[in-house]
Order: C-alpha cells, then sequence, then structure tokens
C-alpha cells in the first residue's frame, strides 16, 4: 500500500521537476537584459494572423498597435518571470511539457538504416511469423437429457460419424460453421472461442474426436490438415518491420527522454508530518 | 496552502493510472502476420463470415477529441484495434481490448482538420489565438469549457477563420490516409479511411460519416459543414467525387440527437421533398448508425409504447455539451423512418429511408468501447472512472449527467466474403449489416416465400437462404398470389459474453388506408417460458449480482433460431422487418464502475441492460 501511495508522488514530482527544466530548455536565448526585438519573422506572422481573422492586411496604424502590443506583452512577461509567477502555474507547465515532448519526438523522425530494420527483425522474429492454420470440422452435440443421455448420445454419433455418416447429418443445426478450411488460429478463437482453440493443437487428426467444450455446448471435431507457420522471411514483411520499429520509436521517445531526466534529477519526497 | 482543484485533478488522475497498471495483467502484443497469410475468399455466399469493427472512430485530431483530453493519433486507432495496449488521454491510463476487431477506421471530423495538434507547435498561427491557451491547459474542466465554446461556435456557424486553415487540413488528411494505407493488411485486418461531416444548426444533429472504400482517388479535402450544412449539398459532393473516381458512402448517426431533423420529410429548406431528393440520399447513405456512444435511435418509448424494451440507452439531449433536452421526438428514430419510407414510397417518390443497420463507437479517444466491463469512455478525459460517474471539478452537472448517459460503444457486423475492403464495402452496399449495443453476438437472416422449418434446420441453411430467399439487406416483391413469407432466423451469443434471452422481429406497414403501424413479434426465447394473456413473453429474469458487478450463464441460450411466418401478412400492403436479438440481462458499465470505485450506483442510469443486435431490415413491395 504504501508503495502504491509513493509511486504517483514521485512520478508527479518528477514531472514538475522536467517542467522546469523543459522550460530553460526551450526558452528564447534573447529574453534577458532590457532590449527587445520584434523580429522581421514576428511582424511577417503578426501581419499573417490579421488577414486570417479580418480578410485584409493591416494599415500601418494597426500594424504599429500590433507591434506594441507584442513589445509589451514580452515585456511584461519577462517581468513576470522575473517574479517568479511561472512558478507554480500548471497551466504553463503543461505547456512546456508538450513543447518540450513535440521537440524530443521530431528529433527522432529519420528512417531506420537497413542495419536497424534487421536487427529489429532478428530481435522480433516471432510477432512477424505467422499464425499455424487449421483446416477441420465440427458439429454440435444436442444438449438435451443429462449427463449419461450425453454420453450415450456422443458414443453413437462418433459411431455413425466412424462409419462414415455425413457430418452435416449428424448433430444439431447451428450458425457455426461445419466445415472451417486454412483458418488462422487467432481467427478459431474469435469465432469458437477461447476454450475450444485452446482444444485443437492438442488433437490428432483425421478422427472424430471429443467432445470438446466450448461457450456453445459440445463439438466432437475432426482436424483435417495443420499448416505450422513457415519461417518468416525479412524481403516479404520489410513493411511491416519498418511500421513496428517507427512506432516503437515514436513511443519510446518521450519516455527515453523523460527516463535520462529521471536518471539524472534526485527526488526528494518529503514525508508527511 | 490549499491545492487548486486542477492539481487535485491530475494527482488524483495519476494515482488512479497506478492503480490501474498494478491490477493489469501483462499486456499481450499481438503477433503480426505477413499479409500474404490472408484467409481465402469463399466460394459462395453462404461461407460468409461475420466480422466485426468500426466506421466511426476519433483521435486528437479532432477538434472535440483534442480539447477533451485525448492526445493518441491514427497509429494508436489501429494498434489499438488489433489487440495492443494504448494510453488515450493525459491520463496515464491504458486500454486494451478483450477481443480485437476485424476492421477499424479513421473518420475525424472534417472541420478544423488538424488545427488543434496545430496549436501544440509553437510559433504556428493557430498556437497563438487566445483559445489555444485554454485548449492545452491541464486543468481539464478549462479545455472542456472552451470546447463548450468551440463546439457553439461550430453549430452556429461563427467559428474564428483562423481555425480553418486548408493547408493544415489537407496535409492532416492526406497523412491520415498514409496510416490508413500503412495499417491494411489484407485478409487479416482492414482500415478504411473517413471522415466526420459536423453539420449540426441549432444544435440539432444531422451528422455523418463518410467512408472511402479504397484509398485510390481520395478529394483534395473532406467536405465540412464550412461548405455547407445541407445533407444535399454533402450527396452532390460525393456524387461529384466519386464521377472522378472515388468510391464512397455516407452513414447518419444519432437521429436521436437531431430533434426531429434526422428523417425529417421536407428538404433542408423547408420545401416538399422529391423523387431527385430521394435517389440522391439513396445513392449516398445505405446504412444507418443505429447505435453508439452518444445512445440508441432505434425507437423511443412514446415512439412505440407497446414495445417494452424500447427504452434502450436512450440519449435523449440536443447534441451540445450544454445539455439541452430534445423537445422533439418524430423524425429522430430510425424504425419510424423505416416505416414513413413506406409511405413516400407508395406517392411514388421512391423510398428515401432504405436502410440497413450497424453500431458504432464514436469513440474520440482512439480506443473505441463497446465492452461494458471495459468501459473507457468518449473523450480522453473519461480514461478516468471517477471522471466518468462524477466529471471533472468544475464541470456543470448537467454535462457530468450528458457523460453519466454515455453508452459504451455498439459493434458494426458485416456478412463478407473476406476480410478485405473491396468485400466489406460491397457487404455494406448491399446492407448485408447488422448492429450490435457492444457485444459480438452473430445474428444471420433470410427472408422468402416457401422456406420452411426443414429449410432452417438443414446444414445448409444459407445456401438455401440465398437461392430462395434475400439476406438482410434484401427486397422481396410480391406476385399475385403471394402468401406470407418466412423468415430463417439464427442467432449466436458472443462467445466471451452473455446467453440470449430472445428473438424479436420487429414489423413495420402501410395498411390498405394508407395507415402506419408497427408491431414487436417475439418469435423464440430460451428456457420453457409461454407469452402471457397479453402477448407478451414473461421477463428471462436476472442473474446480475449489484454488489460485485457479475452475471451467470444460468439462464438463457447459446443459440436461437427459428422459421417464421408472419402471421398478420396482407399481399398488398408493404411492409418492412428487422430482427431484434436480446442478451440476459448483465451490469452496465457504470455499475462496474461504481463497484470498482466503492460509489454507491448512480440513480438516473439503469444498473443492468440487455444487450441487443439488430439486423438489416427486408423489405416486403407488393406486386
Amino acid at each position: 500500500m504504501r508503495r502504491l501511495l509513493a509511486e504517483p508522488l514521485v512520478h508527479f514530482l518528477g514531472i514538475g521537476l522536467l517542467l522546469f527544466v523543459g522550460y530553460a530548455l526551450v526558452a528564447p536565448a534573447d529574453t534577458g537584459g532590457d532590449r527587445i526585438v520584434v523580429s522581421r519573422a514576428t511582424i511577417a506572422d503578426l501581419v499573417a494572423q490579421h488577414e486570417r481573422a479580418v480578410g485584409r492586411a493591416p494599415t500601418a496604424d494597426e500594424l504599429k498597435q500590433l507591434v506594441d502590443t507584442r513589445a509589451a506583452d514580452e515585456m511584461v512577461y519577462r517581468e513576470g518571470v522575473a517574479m517568479g509567477l511561472d512558478r507554480d502555474d500548471a497551466v504553463i507547465k503543461r505547456r512546456v511539457r508538450q513543447k518540450y515532448e513535440m521537440i524530443a519526438e521530431e528529433a527522432a523522425s529519420a528512417p531506420p538504416t537497413n542495419a536497424e530494420i534487421e536487427a529489429y527483425f532478428a530481435a522480433h522474429r516471432d510477432r512477424f511469423t505467422p499464425p499455424p492454420l487449421v483446416s477441420f470440422r465440427q458439429v454440435m452435440v444436442p444438449p438435451e437429457g443429462g449427463d449419461a443421455a450425453i454420453a450415450a448420445r456422443v458414443s453413437a454419433m462418433k459411431a455413425a460419424l466412424a462409419d462414415g455418416a455425413r457430418p452435416e447429418l449428424v448433430g444439431r443445426a447451428t450458425l457455426l460453421p461445419l466445415r472451417s478450411n486454412d483458418m488462422a488460429m487467432d481467427r478459431v478463437a474469435a469465432e469458437f472461442g477461447a476454450d475450444f482453440a485452446g482444444a485443437l493443437p492438442g488433437l490428432p487428426e483425421d478422427s472424430w474426436e471429443g467432445p470438446v467444450p466450448s461457450s456453445y455446448g459440445l463439438h466432437l471435431v475432426r482436424i483435417d490438415a495443420r499448416k505450422a507457420a513457415a519461417p518468416p522471411q525479412l524481403a516479404a514483411v520489410r513493411v511491416l518491420v519498418q511500421r513496428e520499429w517507427e512506432n516503437e520509436r515514436r513511443i519510446r521517445a518521450r519516455d527515453e527522454r523523460l527516463q535520462a531526466l529521471r536518471e539524472r534529477y534526485e527526488v526528494v519526497v518529503e514525508a508527511a508530518e | 496552502m490549499a491545492m487548486r482543484p486542477s492539481i487535485l485533478a491530475l494527482l488524483a488522475g495519476l494515482l488512479l493510472s497506478a492503480c490501474a497498471r498494478e491490477n493489469q495483467e501483462a499486456t499481450t502484443v499481438p503477433a503480426i502476420a505477413p499479409t500474404s497469410q490472408v484467409q481465402a475468399k469463399t466460394a459462395s455466399p453462404a461461407d460468409r463470415k461475420a466480422y466485426f469493427g468500426a466506421l466511426h472512430v476519433h483521435t486528437s485530431i479532432s477538434f472535440d477529441a483534442f480539447t477533451n483530453g485525448t492526445r493518441t493519433m491514427p497509429e494508436d486507432a489501429f494498434r489499438w484495434a488489433k489487440g495492443e495496449a494504448i494510453e488515450p488521454g493525459i491520463n496515464g491510463v491504458k486500454t486494451q481490448l478483450g477481443t480485437p476487431y476485424d476492421f477499424y477506421i479513421v473518420s475525424e471530423h472534417a472541420e478544423m482538420l488538424g488545427s488543434f495538434q496545430e496549436m501544440q507547435t509553437a510559433g504556428t498561427a493557430v498556437s497563438k489565438l487566445p483559445i489555444a491557451k485554454r485548449v492545452l491547459s491541464s486543468d481539464g474542466a478549462v479545455a472542456a469549457a472552451a470546447f463548450t465554446e468551440i463546439l457553439r461556435d461550430l453549430n452556429s456557424g461563427t467559428l474564428d477563420p483562423a481555425l480553418l486553415d486548408p493547408k493544415i487540413a489537407r496535409t492532416t488528411w492526406r497523412s491520415i490516409a498514409d496510416v490508413v494505407d500503412k495499417y491494411y493488411e489484407p485478409g487479416k485486418f482492414t482500415t478504411f479511411l473517413g471522415f466526420e461531416w459536423t453539420s449540426s444548426p441549432d444544435n440539432e444533429n444531422l451528422h455523418r460519416v463518410v467512408v472511402f472504400g479504397d484509398n485510390k482517388v481520395l478529394p483534395d479535402l473532406p467536405f465540412s459543414t464550412q461548405d455547407s450544412q445541407d445533407p444535399a449539398a454533402l450527396w452532390a459532393w460525393m456524387d461529384a467525387q466519386r464521377a472522378k473516381g472515388s468510391v464512397l458512402f455516407a452513414a447518419p448517426h444519432n437521429g436521436n440527437a437531431s430533434n426531429g431533423r434526422m428523417f425529417e420529410q421536407v428538404k433542408f429548406d423547408g420545401s416538399p421533398i422529391d423523387a431527385e431528393w430521394v435517389q440522391a440520399r439513396t445513392r449516398n447513405e445505405p446504412l444507418y448508425e443505429l447505435t453508439q456512444i452518444k445512445g440508441t435511435s432505434e425507437t423511443f418509448p412514446s415512439l412505440s409504447p407497446n414495445d417494452e424494451f424500447a427504452n434502450f440507452e436512450l440519449w435523449d439531449f440536443k447534441l451540445s455539451a450544454e445539455s439541452q433536452r430534445a423537445t422533439k421526438h418524430a423524425g429522430s428514430y430510425a424504425r419510424q423512418a423505416l416505416i414513413d419510407g413506406l409511405e413516400i414510397e407508395s406517392r411514388g417518390l421512391g423510398n428515401p429511408f432504405k436502410f440497413g443497420f450497424y453500431g458504432d463507437n464514436d469513440t474520440h479517444a482512439a480506443a473505441g468501447s463497446n465492452e461494458e466491463f471495459n468501459h473507457t469512455g468518449k473523450f480522453g478525459i473519461e480514461m478516468v472512472p471517477g471522471v466518468r460517474l462524477k466529471g471533472l471539478p468544475g464541470m456543470p452537472a448537467g454535462q457530468v449527467e450528458q457523460v453519466r448517459k454515455f453508452s459504451s460503444g455498439g459493434l458494426a457486423g458485416v456478412w463478407a466474403d473476406e476480410n478485405t475492403r473491396p468485400a466489406l464495402y460491397d457487404a455494406m452496399l448491399r446492407r448485408e449489416t447488422f448492429a450490435t449495443s457492444g457485444t459480438f453476438i452473430r445474428v444471420r437472416m433470410f427472408g422468402g416465400f416457401g422456406l420452411t422449418e426443414a429449410d432452417l434446420a438443414a446444414p445448409d441453411f444459407a445456401a438455401r437462404g440465398y437461392q430462395r430467399g434475400v439476406p438482410m439487406g434484401g427486397d422481396l416483391k410480391g406476385k399475385p398470389g403471394t402468401t406470407a413469407p418466412t423468415f430463417l432466423i439464427r442467432a449466436l451469443k458472443d462467445p466471451k459474453s452473455a446467453n440470449l434471452d430472445r428473438i424479436q422481429v420487429v414489423k413495420g406497414w402501410l395498411d390498405a388506408a394508407g395507415e402506419k403501424h408497427e408491431k414487436v413479434f417475439d418469435v423464440a426465447w430460451a428456457g420453457e417460458r409461454k407469452p402471457g394473456p397479453d402477448g407478451k413473453l414473461p421477463a428471462i429474469g436476472n442473474t446480475v449480482d449489484l454488489k460485485t458487478a457479475t452475471y451467470a450463464n444460468t439462464i438463457g441460450a447459446a443459440e436461437l433460431a427459428v422459421a417464421w411466418t408472419d402471421p398478420e401478412f396482407k399481399p398488398g400492403e408493404r411492409a418492412v422487418y428487422y430482427v431484434r436479438v436480446l442478451e440476459i440481462p448483465t451490469p452496465r458499465w457504470s455499475t462496474y464502475d461504481a463497484v470498482r470505485l466503492k460509489l454507491p450506483l448512480p440513480k438516473d442510469v439503469p444498473s443492468t441492460i440487455q444487450e441487443r443486435a439488430w439486423s438489416s431490415p427486408i423489405w416486403y413491395t407488393p406486386s
């Protein structure tokens, strides 16, 4: 329980510290001193904003007003920062964190090299291996009666099937398919439920087996064929490998940046009084 | 020093996220099969499979998702649908599906596309707008208030033009399309590109999701409500895109929030509808999204007083974050529209409301939320269960009630030849689709003349259905001497969810005098129940334990089936039939949440619900 409570507090304080550092990193370099430069780029931005909002370029007076406002903003901002007004403002901290994370994610946008692709593929070969396929037939055991009646019915149905009876004429009708060809195991689980899918690998081939239970009832099952997964070839899955590599980097970029900061900072959590 | 609400909320979020992680089982990462590993296309329609997914999904690119604490991108949406855990909000809570989907879409709002994302980039024009600071506020209530304002401006057509930069929208649109293509794995997982046209004049919802069948020819930009609020203008734009080679349809949703306008029988400007308008609507809108987070719009108790199950996950508001109640229900709900359509057709104008059904999500967090036990709300902020039940500090009470009355989303079911874009898209166009309120119920229906009990029991029942009848979404045409049609219906429970209570057939018809009627027939049910003198089947019972939010499958059936012949059929009367399948009662998401948080059960929402599936209709037209 103590650990549970402590962890988010550590987390929380860590984020707070990160925000201070993040702010220092992204703050413009020329904010110090008593000189304020309203750059050509800033003025072009002000003009563009005005055009968008009003539908025409600002007049000379309007532009002067915009520039004066921008300069005043900067003056008041500097004084405010000097007074420490930014320090306990959650809105400012959140904004800085978002900017910081954007920078971290943008820094990591180069495509992977061949070596990186190959290494990623080698390390995650299992994820690019297709699931095994199974072809099977199933019939459902009518559920009426007690255990003994059902056991007798199962025996009779199996005997009939062993004798060559057409499976579609044995058992009860159902919306579940009688025959499934080359079905991936995850698809079997989706259609028949996990219990049923879990039982298939243990069944011998070419004979009617069971009963196999599922959330629909009892099934007799005949495995007709199994196809093991062929080892994946990089050439065939390269696009997928790159997609996975890029996604992992996208997610990881932020986490790593934060982790590096956590390692640099000492976090002291004061105990409650 | 007293902590401000925003910091408390942040702390609470972090605490909860730590608890959630603690309780979470090890996250599984699903395997990624190469695209060559496709399921073979079925040889005959009888072998079609039911594929499940969603056609209405937003990520943080949508303005309202961004303002409500969502940070996920289209990549995250597809990864989640394939079964991975993702973190949709800014609160650190993860979510993962119990049963992964077969197909998924990203369909952002066309309006302000990408602008809110762009606010995060320092130096851009939108990042400097006054609203940007509030949108980016870490205080969820401040951001939610900004959302309320923007939604109001959007609905009244007074948006700040600075939020509507086509350059940003164009770049965003292309980048979404690229991600959609990157995640398409034919035969295994299908992705669609879409967008939402967000017209809601006076907060009356006329929204449509536009779905693209492939990405070969795409418009430069989606059509937005800035272009027009009139659905007919959207259809004209769609016709023009089709002429250029695009493959697309539109599906309206949330008639319940339209205050009578979704299925009104006049044009947008109030003038009478004509055959041309009807054709444009049916050509562009084959499907209707029947149920989603913002409620179910099958029917309303006052419209269907004899339907004891009409009171299901209703969200009786206009489309506004300011909790305005709907004042009109006629013209808002699908069942009445189906029946109105018969009457309009009888006047020789064609049937403007000839649509199939699907269920959906409308998540604004990339991760949908069809599972009650796994409900994660509509927006990023609702990832924290306390927020779903009680709102954020400072949130108006009416808005909190709207969130509590959100439904966990529904699902789209599609009977398709294979899991590919063309196969799923074709199935949607022929309306061989069904809606569920969230569970993976499979329902199949065929209607035809001369189908029998023996056909239902036959192992090749589906083949007989296709040969001698039509599947859901189809048309039956009367001939001289036509006898009553028979419907072969089968429903299978979700293997992970509750048993089935009953199958119902909902019939609407137009009598010889031109009067409109509806009736709900109980046609198959679990257990030894007998209809009472009033014709109503007794309730199945309720196994839900409200203290633990659990239920038992000790009642109900795993599968139900029936061959049903309409006992009241009159060959000269236009009719429409659809199937509704009910599960036994299970806990509503709010009950799961309240039990987990040890809070009292909320009183303004039901504690248990009967999840359900609705087939697309079959229409009967006299000779």
